[in-house]
Formats: structure tokens, sequence, C-alpha cells
């Protein structure tokens, strides 16, 4: 009997999957154009915008004001809306594709309170809503939708635009005042402080003797490795087999929205911290030293202990792996899986060049984190320096180098007692423990203070000039990518596909062929603009600058050099995204140590909805972010050309010249963020 | 030299404690259908192209308190099953949606999603399959 009905219930489940094959395709849900281009209701003199929200964007069909309906035709419907302040809207919403939500910064309530969804198949009514603040405001979709989810905005312009317009010209003004104040030709200072002024924080009263007893303390390096190494741990397990979406995920909500955003922080205030916690390269080290924490039989490498070869002991190899994750950013913010392979291979390969190569080699010249944090550093105002040179030079052990029963030899194949940059400084803190006349300390300075000696060495260090112009260019060009209106860039970033994978799904990740033609668009774009534009017009303005400044020196040594001065421009433009990203995506982190692999977990007993904080206020932030750097930027480049020129009116020249630029890209930035 | 090596093992025992911590979930992920046997079927909601529903297919006894637990992993769908009058309307990814029934009639149901959520949406579907003693 129930051999009988189990061959029943196998052919109607049979007749079921093939009855599934011969269905039309999705067509059921679709509005029809007429229905919703015809509003049946009157709403006076509000403007009536016909909205569509799709994967991943949002964009106008049509406007009505009054009987006038202005429909837009098909591919050029305009996805940032213009209104003049007072207007009253009401926005006519459908979905083409999947549930979406709706949300304006500053404009509509709280997603947590009331959460507008836009499901396929029906027309929402949002409005009449009164614009009565000008300013750049956003709609950003509250319903997760997809892998591209968080970046799913639109732009509403309410004009007049004062914000914008303020802040542009906030940017030229800052750039007067801060040459203004380079005229009276300032020595060695940084908007108005002194470059030599450091502080000892080891020799502070109260925390310092603190600091120095847990840095000199043997466990510390472990004691802070072992969190990352657990975390990271999770992060590979969830990008592996947690929830397929991105936001929902540990592995892209902890390493891209927390990890990245802290980095950033980091690297303005604490250098290259976060090399000090990461556990990317950690196992080899361990394995290489036989010891987690100790110090074991120096100079003896449990390993093969190959010599690196010299044309690597350069920064290209890591820009050139940042700039390829750069090209895949779309997928490896969004695609947990994508994540988890990443970190296993950094991992994978961090260790083995350990123990093939030792010491630091992966780090130094490989990791692509390690190559920015690396670079940006040099504008923190932190930094591991020796007290006194002198004392170093005349000290013949150098324990610092090759280490002692206390601590190991640099593992960064530094001299810690005479460096004076941060590029290669993991701040592993062994030099303070191995140093026996207590001569290493960590010293807190203004930004920017070794640029200048750095730039002017800087021959032909073309692989950290390049650095800089990856940086700085695609700093701006993510803000305008990701939380900008332009759906078609995500798209082919994207190879348009929208689907989210973990290890298990990851073969929904096969694009199609447009979409792959579409990526190569992407990628000729973002390289091109970093690699070859603005790198270009970089060269331009140092080749005016040595006219104008009529330098001896020729502008390729101009050019190099001048590259330094946008350092802190860079660190600040960074610090601005992650501040915005912050800001808006604050739950995804929190809500993901309770729940890392998006499988409805609660560990840690709390659970927080999307709502991001004060968003309407982000263009504003993260524009004086911007013209900071941008000031710290000139004053940078006028010190960097005051030590190579050694000369005031020069350098003066030359760095006023070089501050146009900085100007314009600061407008540009403004423009992004506010106009 | 005594405690150096005392704090060795100790770190060698917490970076070995890791894999235990990576493990735990792994484990879970095989450990779901095992709970499934219970009383409680839980039911996790991908998009079809990731999956669809999985479980698709339910085996109930007849007579016998059933509960489901339908959760969306990625995007919003929906749940309902037409011959047993059940509809949960949307559930938003994260949200849990639970409902009790008692199937007093042998037979298969079809469930399907509710809420147009991908190309394949028309096929994401399973069955319950009520069976007799
Ligand atoms: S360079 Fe890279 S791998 Fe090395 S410590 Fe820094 S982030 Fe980690
Ligand atoms: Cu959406
Ligand atoms: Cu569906």
């Amino acid at each position: 009997m129930s051999e009988i009905r189990r061959m029943l219930i196998f052919v109607i489940l049979l007749m079921m999957g093939f009855g599934s094959f011969l269905l039309p395709s999705v067509s059921a849900h679709v509005v029809s154009e007429k229905d919703w281009l015809n509003d049946p209701h009157d709403h006076g003199d509000a403007k009536i915008v016909y909205l569509k929200a799709y994967q991943f964007g949002f964009s106008i069909k049509a406007i009505q004001e009054g009987s006038q309906l202005e429909v837009f035709p098909e591919g050029s419907e305009p996805s940032i809306l213009k209104v003049d302040k007072g207007d009253r809207v009401v926005f006519r919403i459908i979905s083409e594709d999947v549930t979406h939500g709706f949300y304006i910064d500053g404009y509509s309530p709280s997603p947590v309170d009331q959460k507008i969804v836009i499901q396929p198949g029906k027309i929402v009514e949002v409005g009449p809503i009164t614009f009565d603040r000008s300013g750049k405001f956003k709609i950003r979709c509250s319903v997760t939708c997809g892998p591209l989810h968080p970046f799913m905005v639109g732009d509403i312009r309410v004009n007049p635009n004062f914000g914008y317009y303020s802040y542009a010209a906030g940017s030229l003004l800052a750039g007067i005042l801060t040459l203004a104040y380079l005229r009276r030709g300032p020595v060695n200072r940084m908007l108005g402080i002194s470059l030599e002024k450091e502080v000892d924080l080891l020799r502070v009263r109260g925390i310092g003797p603190i600091l120095k007893r847990i840095l000199q303390w043997r466990g510390f390096h472990f004691a802070v490795i072992w969190p990352g190494l657990l975390i990271f741990a999770v992060v590979i397990v969830a990008g592996f087999v947690g929830n397929p979406v991105g936001n929902k995920n540990f592995s892209i909500a902890v390493v891209w929205i927390l990890w990245f955003a802290l980095v950033e922080f980091m690297i303005l205030f604490a250098g290259r911290s976060w090399c000090t916690v990461c556990p990317l390269p950690a196992l080899g080290e361990w394995i290489a030293r036989r010891r987690l924490y100790g110090v074991h039989r120096i100079r003896k490498w449990f390993t093969f202990g190959l010599k690196w070869p010299g044309s690597l002991n350069n920064m290209w190899l890591g820009s050139l792996l940042f700039l390829t994750m750069s090209l895949i950013i779309p997928w490896l913010v969004t695609r947990p899986v994508v994540s988890g392979l990443l970190f296993v291979i950094l991992i994978s390969v961090g260790t083995i060049l350990y123990i093939t190569h030792p010491p630091r080699n992966f780090c130094r010249s490989i990791c692509p984190a390690g190559a920015y944090i690396g670079h940006d550093s040099n504008a923190s105002i932190y930094s591991v320096r020796s007290r006194d040179k002198g004392i170093c030079d005349l000290h013949k052990a150098k324990e610092c180098i090759r280490g002692s029963p206390e601590g190991y030899g640099c593992p960064w194949r530094l001299y810690p007692g005479g460096h004076d940059e941060n590029t290669y400084c993991g701040q592993c803190y062994e030099c303070l423990k191995s140093c026996p006349l207590d001569n290493m300390t960590v010293k807190i300075r203004m930004i920017g203070k070794d640029l200048a000696h750095m730039a002017v060495k800087a021959k032909n260090r073309f692989d950290e000039a390049w650095m800089s112009f990856i940086r700085f260019t695609l700093g701006i060009f993510y803000i305008l990518v990701f939380f900008g209106p332009y759906a078609w860039i995500k798209d082919w970033g994207n190879m348009g596909v929208n689907f989210g994978a973990n290890l298990a799904s990851i073969g929904l990740l096969v694009p199609g062929i447009e979409g792959v033609v579409n990526w190569f668009r992407w990628a000729i774009m973002v390289a091109g603009v970093s690699l070859v534009v603005y790198p270009a017009i970089f060269y331009a303005f140092s080749w005016i600058s040595k006219k104008v400044a009529k330098a001896e020196e020729d502008t390729k040594r101009i050019f190099l050099a001048f590259s330094y001065g946008l350092i802190p421009y860079i660190v600040f433009i960074w610090v601005a995204f992650a501040v915005a990203i912050l800001l808006v995506f604050w739950v995804y982190p929190i809500t993901a140590f309770s729940d890392p692999l998006g499988w409805g977990w609660n560990l840690l007993g709390f659970k927080f909805k999307w709502d991001p904080i004060h968003p309407q206020s982000l263009p504003y932030v993260l524009s004086s972010l911007a013209i900071l750097g941008m000031a710290l930027s000139i004053n940078s480049t006028y010190n960097i050309a005051r030590e190579m020129f050694k000369d005031h009116s020069r350098a003066y020249r030359a760095t006023s010249v070089m501050a146009l630029l900085h100007v314009v890209s600061a407008i540009v930035f403004v423009w992004v963020v506010a106009g | 030299m005594r405690r150096g090596i005392f704090w060795e093992i100790v770190a060698l025992i917490l970076t070995i404690g890791v894999i235990g911590v990576v493990a735990f979930p792994l484990l879970d992920n095989y450990l779901v259908p095992e709970k499934n046997e219970r009383d409680t079927v839980f039911i996790r909601a991908y998009v079809k192209e990731a999956g669809g529903f999985q479980p698709d297919v339910i085996r109930v006894k007849k007579g016998e308190k059933v509960k489901i637990v339908v959760e969306s992993m990625d995007v919003t769908h929906g749940f309902a099953v037409k011959g047993l009058g059940i509809d949960l309307g949307m559930i938003e990814p994260g949200e849990k949606k639970v409902i009790e029934f008692v199937a007093d009639k042998e037979g298969v149901y079809v469930f399907r999603c509710t809420v147009m959520c991908s190309p394949m949406h028309n096929f994401m579907k399973g069955t319950i399959v009520v069976i007799g003693e």
C-alpha cells in the first residue's frame, strides 16, 4: 500500500516539475504602464513623480504637473529628481523586479517606524512631501533586495542648492586662505602647528608607563592577534556557508563596513595599527618562529630562509593588487564567497611566504591592504621612532635589527632606530622590547611630518606615486559609484549579476556575455582614471609649476615629489567615505555579531533594524573633511617644495599651481557628495 | 623558561580553539535536517536560482500538529499553501514567520512563494506530503 502511495507521490511530483517548465515566464506581476501613469486622484498643486525601483537603482519615468505629463523615453529616464524649494511632490512608485523599499534622507520617517515597501505588481503612493529644505537628499532602498541593495540609491536635488554652492566656494576660500598663510613662508609647519614638536607617548604622565608596559609585554602581540584570528575565521566560514546576501553576512558586514572604516580611522590616528593586529601572516610567523609567545633562537628560522628578490622590494605588486581588487570591488564587497576566497588566498600566501621567504616580505610587498595602509599612514599622527638617533648610531650591537632575548630583530627588515617614515613599519613593537637602551618609543606628531624628506628622497619611486594616484582617484570615484545615483556604473562593475552567493551557490555568479563586456568597460574606466588620466593631469600641473617656479629640477622629480603631498588628502577623503559607510550601515556589522551567518540566530540578544544616522547632513560632513584634507595637502606640497628648492618664493609659486589642482579636486568632491 | 612554555601552550590551545568556533556553525549547517525530524519544520527560503525553499519536501503525519517556521534568507519572499488555506504574507529577509496547523486529510499540498522574488519566482515551490498511518 505504502509503496503504491509513494509511487503516486513521485509521479505527481514529477508532473509538477515538468508542468512548471511549460508555464510562461514571469509576467503576472507587472503593472501596466497605463494604470501606473493614470493617477485617479487629485493631488492639487503637487507634482507627481512616477518612479520605478529596480535592481539596483531608481529612475523617473514621468513627471506630472497639473494635467501636463512629461514622459521620459525608455533608456533616458533620469535618476536625479530636481525640485524647487517648497515644491510638494507625490511619488507614485512601482517595482520592476523584486520587492524594494523607499526612504528619503531627512524627509521620510525612520524606516524602523514606518517602512515603505514597494512590491512588484502594486503601485505605492507616497506623499505629498513638501521639500522645504534645500540641498541634496538621497532616496534609498530600505528592503534587502539583493547583493547591491545597500547601494541602491537615487538623488533628489532641492534647488537652490545653497549647501553645494557654499561648500564649493568654501573649497576655493580654504585654498586661498592656505596660500595666504603659506605666503609668510612658515618653515616646517603644518597649518600653524610645528612639525618639529613631537610627544613621546610613552613618557606622558599617567598613561605613558601603562602603555609602555603593555607594549613591552611579550604576550601583547599574541593577545591582539588572537581576536583578529577568531574574527577572520568566522569571516571565512560565513563567507562560505553563510547567507548569500552580503549585508546579512558577517564576512561582508564586518570586513567591508566595520574593518574598512576602522582602518581608515586607524591610519589617521594610529598609523599601521591594523598590521599590529592582523592575523593574515600570523600563522606563518608562529610556524617560522616555533613560538606563539616567546622569543626563540634568533636568526635561525624554521624556514627555507630564501632571499626576497630585490626587484620586489617596493610597492608595485601591492598597489597593483589593490587596483585589481578595486576592479572586482562590486563583487568583493557584496558576495560573501568572494570575500571568503580572498581571505583564504591571503592567509595561505602569507603563511607560505613567511616560511619560504621570512620574515614579513608578504606584508612589505604583496598584501594589497598593507600597501595602502603603509602608504597612507605617512600622514598619520602616530609613529614608532627612536628617541634619539644619536644613541642608535653609537650603539653598535643593534639589537633592534639582530634581536635579543627580549624581542625579535625587526621582522619588517628595517633599522628601527634610524627609520623616519611609516611606510614599512608594521608596528609590531619588537624593537620596543629588544632595545636594551630603552631608546624606542611611540611618538605623536602633526600630520605630514615625514612627507617632505620622503618626497625629496624619492628619485625613482614611481610605485609610491602611483599608489597615491590610485588611492586618491578611487576614493572619490567610489563615493560617486556606491553612493551616487548612476545605476548603470554599478551594473557594469557588477557584471549584471543580481544574485548573492556563498560556496554552495557560487554558480550563480557566472555572468552573461554582456555582463563581461560591461565589466571590461568598467575596468577600463577605473584603471584609466587612476593610472592614466589623473596622473597625466598631475604631471601637467607639475610641469607648469616647474615653469612658474623657474626651477632647475626636472619635471619628473617634481612630479614624484609632489605626489607625496597628496597623502593627507587621500587619508581625509577615505575617512569621509568611512564616515558615510558607518552612519548609513552601522546596523549591519552590529547585527552580524549577533547573527554571523545570517541564519536568524540571535547570539548576543540584540538585532537592529536598518536606520541611517542623520544621513541628510552627510554631504556637509564629507565635504568638510575633504576640504580639511585639501588644506593639509597644499601645505604639505609647500613643505616638499621648500625642502626641494630650498627657497621660499619658488616653493610658493610651485605650490600655488598645485593648489589650483587640489582646489579643483575638492570642488569635484563637493559636487559628488552635495551637488 | 618553564613559564614561557606554559604560555606557549596556552596560546596554542587558544589558537586551536579557533577551529572549534569555526566548526560549530558548519556542524549546525548539517544538523538542520535533523531538527526537522521533530514536530517543528524549519524552511529557509532562497531565490529559486539559489535553491528555492530548503527543504522543499516536507512529510507530516495525518492528524498530527505541525509547526512550520519560514525564514527568508536573501530577498523578500512569501509562503502560502493553497490546499490548506495557509498564507503567511510577505516575509522580509531576516524575518521568521510561524504557522501551526493540523493536517487532517492525506494528500500532497503545494506551497509557493507569493512574492515576486527573481526571474524564476514562478518555480519557487515545494510540497507538503500528508501521510496516513
Ligand atoms: S601588511 Fe597585510 S598581511 Fe601584513 S600585517 Fe598588514 S594587513 Fe596584515
Ligand atoms: Cu532595493
Ligand atoms: Cu518568490
